[in-house]
């Protein structure tokens, strides 16, 4: 998964002593109020309502692509192949003469999915195997770490390929491929965010008054350390959805005829100088996906959910 | 994208990354397309020197032409080594070009050629019969690393020099086919004193041939440097020009990207491009200053194969109404832009054997939905597929190799035309196929390409014989088979293309082929350029151009 | 400090010995056999093919051995570092990677420069440009950089700056003007990530104390910036900037293919679409090696730039 700002901080060690936190209820009201500020705060910032309402229209696409995109984006007609963009076909017509708006509605949907689904992937396995090293410790917490950053050196492209090769084609496995590759993030986040709040000081009192660890984990930790990996969450969404159509650039993807962005490109190319619309859609589509996400992502963080 | 490197064999990949071919029907578009053989090119007397700049679709990992069946390998070592025989590309005829003449007995098993004696190769060293003799054996001694050559020479016994300049080829079984295998580049003739190294080095290009260029340097998958044999003069009957190559040096370059080759071209930073995409040959061909020059490959017309091991495909109406569903020329013209030929038989029509089915191969979607009631699909359900008396539906999944945006949309649109009368496509891309035999293929479709020059090519693809590379293996038509044994103790040309004839109607009465198109390849080039001539695979021969100054 | 360098290496090998296992366990899980691939050989028709040839070949490459002896040759081999030859190629793995290196040596030294001047540039446009809807514009900007899918770009660079204007060629390796285009397309990423970074801890180190005292002693906003500011707010962007260098084999797999460069990216995709085992374990330890050899420079690297850094083996 492309690297985005969150991962940058590798010495996560030395966040064990970072400030004290409040009580749990305390911090659920300023997190409360704070996302109030937020949502004031989005008229006054106009690219960020953009970014918005573009997300919305994607999430829209992506659960109802017929209200959208009324022509088949499968049905070829040779008779209407490679037409420029225009009012019938909005974003022209490939070779086989099926309709690319279309085409880009449900592709859409699929990239959006398939990103979703590997970073819920990578957020799940990478949460549990964190909060499993932060909290244990000792050689529970060396072993599990050496094996996060074994995930760490492998480039993320490297590690997804392989596992596609295994896996094989199919936008699943796609998915998973770059859900592997995620985990180390969020392993390393969640860890440190454990660490944190296993030295604080109601944590430390549940601790003496003789609660089962389990209980500590669901009822103290994980709703406490959630803020910032759900950023971190919203943040890797742009970066899973570039990994994917890379992928699917490399021809990993869905099995055709699925439409699906990356290859859209990548057989757009042997149009890139008869018919420019087949890679330019489909690219800057993705390309305002990643930079919508990354946009509220961006805002939550700085609107302080974890700041 | 990637152009692949995969046992390309098995999908129709193999052929947009290294087919290439003209010459037989040269059908040149010259500016406008209008002027088929008068504006191709540079104009008027041949120039001397220059560097000759040449984009390739993948380099060649191996110059060594025995060692390596792939057509960059065979383009390359076609400049670096002779052959004893040369085909005529518009007739198939064997022409003599280091052999002289020849003779085979009567039992296809013995053949004896006379040699040429003044040839020498370009390290010193005589061409002569002893040569042909340690390179024949050289070749069986290669074994699994000289595959097809090692086909081509299936049952040597032995090579017998009879003097300086006749040698006599034996072997234990009838091989009609041999003769035309020594117009391949898989039986070139190398210098003997270079037999002996490793093969290793071999693919390095440490050897010495007999042809026009020699190796200037090569770093295999990237990039080879050729330098002209002042001394060369027996260059082959195709040639108009018999001695030293005009050009001083040729640089090829591997250029993947169908697109960037012709960007390059046209940007002026080559001079020759193989494989020009589809999708923009008529651009390039109306471009000032570019001409395209293309032909049909002389190999197997590109099929989709029914597998007979598959449970639906049984029957041979079910076979037989896949191809009358096909709308052929739809494909040609959405797909190809026009630049294929839809199939006309077994065979393309560039082969010597190439046998006119189109009859049998039209789109007739209703003679194909009668076929398949015929067959007991008879009920459609509400899905549009049909569905049998046991209900099973008429599902067939093609299992190929991605990597190929032509034979991928070539798949989408067959999809949609089965869809109307009632059968299911299902694509199913791979990145590597298991290795199995044929018998075990998996899904119930494939697609094949097979190219040689020679009707033999049926015997290879379309019988029981090899595990590997025939399609009926382990279900044999015995009828059929009985047909493309006797084409192995067949000399005389026009009964072997009756035989071959027979075996071709065969094939198609009974489905086991659903003959799709002719791939058509195209080199692109410069008014810079002249004298652009090629052999019957369509492999240049770049001792024939020169560059303007 | 030697003591602590030498921890690290120690780790680094262990990581590396683990995702070497790693990926020798995986590709062994992975159906197709390279037998087949290096019969067939690259791209083109297929040719008949002997099974029992097939068998002497498997023999040969030892594919034929159970899978202990099979891995504990090839942790010998690692050791080595001897990795035997290619699948697909039948040459020296060495000899693979040594003729793929130099292209992406070029292309990523090329790219990573562009990154760091392009990235410094910006993120110090975007703290001291007097404007405030300009230095807004450059943040913007960045973000975009970061956004846009890098097959794409390289597509859209070829099609404007090549096809279109004719600036540069499309293709090829060797030439300074064929690197321009690609080692812009795999920079843009970086730039945008690298000026986010260090404009953020740039505007933080412009409100420490320090720099302001340095301001009230009369030192400019640039001088401020560059010679107070810069300096500590480095190390977050150096840490990024070592990350980079690591992702940097990722990068070139999709600007090689789309440039039609020889390298070790396009090596990549080739070796895992062919499943050429040995020369996958090579990349694996290539980028393995380098990764955890430039995290262990950058950090050797930061008490030098903070002095407040101290380092200790854990």
């Amino acid at each position: 998964m492309p690297m985005t700002v969150t991962d940058t901080d590798t010495d996560t060690d030395t966040a064990g002593t970072a400030e004290a936190t409040g009580a749990p209820q305390e911090r659920e009201h300023a997190a409360r109020a704070r996302i109030g500020a937020a949502l004031r705060g989005t008229a006054r910032r106009p690219w960020l309502l953009l970014a918005a309402l573009y997300l919305g229209l994607v999430l829209a696409w992506t659960v109802a692509p017929g209200v959208f995109a009324h022509q088949d984006p499968l049905l070829t007609d040779a008779s209407r192949g490679l037409r420029p963009p225009g009012a019938e076909h909005w974003f022209g017509t490939d070779n086989l003469g099926r309709d690319l708006y279309s085409r880009v509605v449900h592709g859409t949907r699929t990239s959006l999915v398939a990103g979703l689904l590997a970073v819920a992937l990578a957020l799940v396995v990478g949460s549990v195997l964190g909060a499993l090293a932060g909290y244990l410790g000792g050689w529970i917490d060396q072993v599990l770490m050496r094996v996060v950053e074994v995930l760490i050196i492998i480039p993320g492209l490297l590690l997804s390929l392989a596992v596609v090769s295994i896996l094989g084609f199919g936008t699943t496995n796609v998915a998973i491929a770059v859900g592997i590759a995620g985990i180390p993030g969020f392993a390393r986040v969640v860890r440190a965010e454990v660490l944190r709040i296993k030295g604080s000081a109601y944590v430390q009192a549940a601790v003496t008054s003789g609660r089962r660890t389990p209980a500590i984990l669901l009822r103290h930790i994980v709703p406490n350390a959630s803020p910032p990996v759900l950023v971190l969450a919203a943040l890797d969404i742009g970066g899973a959805v570039l990994s994917i159509a890379a992928l699917s650039f490399l021809g990993y993807g869905a099995a055709p005829p699925a439409p699906e962005l990356g290859a859209m490109v990548s057989q757009g190319r042997d149009y890139m100088s008869t018919a420019w619309w087949l890679t330019t859609f489909p690219g800057l589509t993705i390309a305002l996906v990643v930079l919508s996400t990354s946009r509220i992502a961006r805002a939550l963080e700085r609107s302080g959910v974890s700041s | 994208m990637r152009s692949s490197r995969l046992p390309g064999s098995r999908a129709l990949t193999a052929l947009t990354a290294a087919t290439a071919a003209l010459a037989v029907v040269l059908s040149g578009c010259g500016s406008g397309g209008d002027d088929p053989s008068g504006d191709e090119g540079a104009e008027g007397e041949p120039v001397t020197g220059g560097t000759l700049s040449y984009a390739f679709t993948e380099a060649p990992d191996c110059v060594d032409p025995r060692q390596r069946p792939q057509l960059n390998s065979r383009t390359v070592g076609r400049q670096l080594a002779d052959a004893l025989t040369e085909q005529d590309p518009e007739t198939g005829e064997l022409l003599p070009w280091l052999a002289t003449s020849w003779e085979v007995n009567d039992e296809v098993t013995s053949f004896t050629f006379e040699l040429r004696d003044d040839v020498t190769f370009s390290d010193g060293e005589p061409f002569n019969a002893e040569a042909v003799k340690a390179n024949f054996d050289a070749i069986v001694e290669l074994g699994a690393l000289a595959p097809q050559a090692g086909s081509f020479l299936a049952g040597y016994q032995q090579t017998v020099v009879d003097d300086e300049s006749t040698v006599t080829v034996e072997f234990d079984e009838p091989n009609a086919q041999f003769l035309q295998a020594t117009a391949t580049q898989s039986l070139v003739q190398l210098s003997p004193a270079s037999l002996d190294a490793d093969p290793a080095d071999l693919c390095l290009g440490e050897f010495a041939g007999s042809g026009p260029f020699t190796l200037e340097s090569f770093t295999p998958e990237s990039s080879v440097e050729l330098t002209r044999r002042d001394d060369y003069a027996w260059a082959s009957p195709l040639a108009e020009n018999q001695g030293a190559a005009h050009v001083d040096s040729v640089t090829l370059e591997p250029i993947p990207e169908g697109s960037v080759r012709q960007g390059s071209l046209t940007s002026g930073q080559v001079d020759l491009i193989e494989s020009v995409p589809a999708s923009t040959q008529e651009q390039l061909a109306g471009t000032e200053g570019f001409t395209v020059t293309s032909t049909v490959l002389p190999a197997i017309a590109i099929p989709y194969i029914p597998l007979v091991h598959s449970e639906r495909l049984q029957d041979a109406d079910t076979r037989r109404a896949l191809g009358l569903a096909i709308d052929r020329q739809a494909i040609v013209d959405a797909v190809f832009h026009g630049v294929s030929e839809p199939a006309t038989g077994v065979l393309s029509t560039t082969n010597p054997g190439h046998v006119d089915q189109s009859a049998d191969l039209r789109y007739d979607p209703d003679a194909a939905a009668e076929l398949l009631e015929r067959a007991g699909w008879d009920t459609i359900g509400d899905d549009g597929i049909r569905r049998n008396a046991e209900g099973e539906r008429l599902s067939l999944t093609i299992t190929y190799q991605s990597g190929s945006t032509e034979s991928e949309q070539q798949h989408q649109l067959v999809q949609q035309q089965w869809a109307e009368v009632g059968i299911e496509l299902v694509l199913d891309p791979v990145a590597t196929f298991p290795d199995v035999t044929m018998d075990e293929y998996p899904g119930d479709i494939a697609t094949w390409s097979q190219t040689r020059a020679d009707v033999d090519v049926i015997r290879l693809v379309y019988s029981s014989f090899h595990p590997e590379m025939s399609m009926l293996y382990n279900h044999p038509d015995e009828e059929l088979d009985a047909l493309l044994t006797s084409l192995q103790t067949t000399v005389d040309t026009e009964e072997r293309l009756a035989i071959a004839e027979q075996a071709q109607r065969r094939i198609v009465e009974q489905g086991y082929s659903v003959p799709v198109l002719d791939r058509v390849s195209a080199y692109g080039y410069s008014d810079e350029l002249g004298g652009f001539l090629a052999d019957i695979e369509g492999k240049p021969l770049l001792n024939e151009v020169w560059l303007a100054p | 400090m030697t003591r602590y360098v030498l921890v690290r290496l120690v780790n680094g090998l262990f990581v590396l010995w683990a995702a070497l296992t790693v990926s020798f366990l995986v590709l062994h899980l992975v159906p197709g056999d390279p037998v087949s691939v290096m019969l067939r050989g690259g791209g083109g028709e297929g040719a008949a093919i002997d099974g029992s040839l097939a068998d002497e070949l498997r023999a040969d490459l030892g594919l034929d051995r159970p899978v202990h002896e099979q891995y504990l040759d090839f942790v010998w081999q690692v050791a080595r570092l001897d990795f035997g030859t290619s699948f697909s190629t039948g040459d020296e793995v060495g000899a693979v990677l040594a003729r793929a290196l130099p292209s992406t040596l070029e292309l990523a030294g090329a790219s990573l420069l562009l990154a760091l001047v392009l990235g410094v540039a910006a993120a110090v446009a975007a703290t001291l440009l007097p404007n405030a809807p300009l230095r807004s514009a450059v943040l913007s900007a960045t973000v975009v950089g970061n956004a846009l899918p890098s097959f794409w770009t390289g597509i859209i660079l070829l099609q404007v700056f090549s096809f279109g204007l004719g600036w540069f060629p499309a293709y090829g390796d060797g030439e300074f003007d064929q690197l321009v285009l690609p080692a812009f397309a795999l920079a843009l990423p970086g730039v945008g990530l690298l000026a986010q970074v260090l404009g953020r801890s740039l505007r933080t180190a412009l409100a420490e104390p320090y720099v302001r005292t340095a301001r009230a002693k009369g030192a400019s906003r640039l001088r401020a910036v560059t010679v107070h500011a810069l300096r500590n707010a480095a190390i977050p962007a150096m840490t990024l900037f070592g990350l980079m260098i690591g992702g940097i084999v990722a990068g070139a797999i999709v600007t090689e293919t789309v440039f039609a460069r020889q390298g070790i990216g396009r090596l990549t995709a080739d070796a895992i679409g062919a499943h050429d085992f040995p020369v996958i374990r090579a990349l694996v330890f290539l980028a393995g090696a380098l990764y955890v050899l430039v995290n262990l420079a950058v950090d050797l690297i930061y008490p030098k730039v903070d002095p407040r850094i101290v380092l200790r083996s854990a």
